[in-house]
């Protein structure tokens, strides 16, 4: 088992390739709202051999006791001040932190946007609302990044939320339930809802009647969704991307929705026979602009 | 474009004797991306025109082109020959179909869009070798009405319109491009009973808009799941804007300079078009 921790991450990252500004952040300094119930150290579960995408293995992080988000901002002079969160996936027993986390804020950071890639507390006995680690992660990283909007060059109603897998449940979790309170945790007035999100081949979101939970029946309120899935995901469902988008529209939620033939689950962004995972970055972008995500003027 | 060629569906007069009394003519009215289109009807005298990719360029792959007009008119260049024009510029032979419109009902009521489609289909695939296409990589593709008469020649191969002799060729096209279809959902999550497919339709690809509040974007979503779960490959595209009818004339909204595109992409994912086909 390979030990990493905050070091192993940014060197992961800093390897990739030439990746601008990078920080790192606790989401909770003075501890996480609930006691830890891991006993084993922070690392890589899975052989390399054993859980390859593209050809290349696909870092998966679990036993993570002290979640924390990485800022990685674009270049200077070409920030445009919007900005997303991404939430990795791994069915909320790990996290795919390179092909669902690094991989995704380099193409962000080429967008010109800031990218907060966050480490959430896995492996999670269940996940929201039976537990509520995941969604208080998700919260303080959403509040934090408000909270230096300024500092680093973030517009604060342009900051939206990338998932991928359990991580797009989560994404969904988030913009479903900004006014959430975790127990434990301060309240805070800064605002939690995402200005936008993307929903990469969800989990957890149909039910075999054709809706979708009620921990994520969408208000209204939820932002402006971009949804993408093979219709041959026999891991997550393509009824996950079809009934959330149906439930959104009934919802009056500007959405978007790609349903590729061929992809299966958890590609990311890296190059495969099949299109999706090398077109679906362009759709996105193009939908950034459709929203006005992208295209608005630079923040002051 | 290229070469092009016309020939009557029915040389020698419709299945069905005619009810329209006016003359063909275009219609006109409204404008899309700025520019007017035409919008035919009293077509009583259907025909196919064929448009071949300029030589050096073709791939051998074809489709049919059935134009929207809710079966009252034919959207005949902005769903019509421009299309031909972008299905030459990717190596294809078009086929446009001016099938019978005005319509009272349509199939299953009314049999002559069907018996129409099939004919085009048949006489495309008689005619293949001497028009340079592969019959196996034959397709169809329909917009707004025109794409709930491809669905409904996908799903009906077998149908044989009563005043029609019995042919041999095949009307099953290789496979369908549905954009911004009509008619293709029920309030219930279903499909109609005439456009429920079967594992025999072919590979599928779909475009909509959220904001279609022309055909509404249930048609593709409800009728996507019906393709699923028959275990249909299918591939749905569904834009946040657009509207209804756009056909690829460029506006504000991406989907009508996008959409070309993918269908490009997913012609190769289905083999229709080889890997290495470039422009």
């Amino acid at each position: 088992m390979r030990k990493v921790g905050l070091l192993g991450v940014l060197m992961l990252a800093a390897g990739s390739t030439a990746m601008a500004q990078q920080h790192t952040m606790l989401l909770w300094p003075g501890g996480a709202p609930e006691p830890s119930h891991l006993t084993g150290p922070e690392g890589d579960i899975t052989a390399a051999e054993h859980h390859m995408v593209a050809g290349k293995p696909s870092f998966r992080l679990t036993n993570v006791s002290e979640p924390n988000m990485a800022l990685y901002s674009p270049l200077a002079g070409e920030n445009n001040g919007a900005a997303a969160l991404v939430f990795p996936g791994g069915g909320y027993v790990r996290l795919s932190m390179e092909l669902e986390g690094t991989e995704v804020c380099q193409w962000l950071n080429s967008l010109g946007m800031t990218c907060v890639l966050v480490k959430y507390r896995v492996p999670e006995e269940k996940h929201f609302p039976e537990s509520v680690e995941d969604m208080e992660d998700a919260q303080q990283a959403m509040r934090l990044t408000r909270t230096h909007a300024k500092e680093w060059g973030i517009d604060p109603k342009r900051i939206g939320v990338i998932g991928f897998s359990a991580g797009a449940h989560l994404a969904v979790v988030l913009s479903t339930h900004p006014d959430f309170q975790g127990k434990n945790v301060p309240v805070s007035t800064v605002d939690a809802r995402p200005d936008f999100q993307m929903v990469m081949y969800p989990g957890y979101t149909s039910l075999p009647d054709g809706s979708v939970p009620a921990s994520i029946v969408p208000t209204a309120a939820v932002p402006p969704t971009f949804l993408v899935q093979a219709e041959n995901d026999y891991t997550a469902r393509v009824e996950s991307s079809i009934f959330y988008f149906m439930a959104l529209k009934n919802a009056k939620v500007p959405a978007e929705m790609h349903i590729y033939a061929e992809g299966g689950h958890g590609f990311g962004l890296r190059a495969a026979e099949t299109p999706v995972s090398t077109k679906w970055p362009g759709l996105a972008e193009e939908w950034l602009h459709t929203i006005k995500v992208l295209g608005a003027a630079t923040p002051k | 474009m290229a070469q092009q060629h016309t020939m009557l569906l029915w040389p020698e007069g419709n299945p069905e004797p005619g009810h329209v009394t006016g003359p063909e003519s275009d219609t006109g009215g409204g404008l899309v991306a700025g520019k007017p289109l035409i919008r035919l009807t009293n077509v009583s005298k259907p025909n196919i025109t064929v448009y071949l990719p300029p030589s050096g360029r073709n791939t051998g792959a074809a489709a049919v082109v059935l134009p929207g007009g809710g079966y009252q008119l034919l959207a005949l260049d902005l769903e019509g020959t421009e299309i031909c024009q972008w299905l030459n510029s990717i190596g294809m032979a078009c086929v446009l179909v001016k099938y019978r419109v005005p319509e009272v009902g349509h199939y299953p009521e009314n049999p002559e869009d069907l018996e129409d489609a099939q004919q085009a289909m048949r006489l495309t695939r008689g005619h293949a070798a001497e028009w340079g296409i592969d019959p196996k990589k034959l397709g169809v593709i329909g917009f707004s009405a025109g794409a709930h008469l491809a669905v409904v020649l996908s799903t009906h191969p077998d149908f044989q319109g009563n005043n029609i002799a019995a042919s041999t060729l095949d009307p099953q096209p290789n496979f369908q491009m549905v954009i911004y279809p009509a008619y293709t959902s029920l309030p219930d999550g279903s499909v109609p009973p005439e456009v429920a497919p079967t594992s025999k339709v072919p590979p599928t690809f779909l475009v909509q808009a959220e904001n279609d509040y022309g055909a509404k974007v249930e048609s593709t979503v409800f009728y996507f799941m019906a393709l699923k779960n028959a275990k249909v490959p299918a591939e749905m595209h569904i834009f946040a804007e657009g509207g209804h009818g756009f056909g690829l004339r460029p506006t504000d909204a991406p989907v009508a300079a996008k959409w070309p595109v993918l269908a490009e992409e997913w012609l190769r994912t289905i083999h229709i078009l080889g890997q290495g086909h470039t422009k």
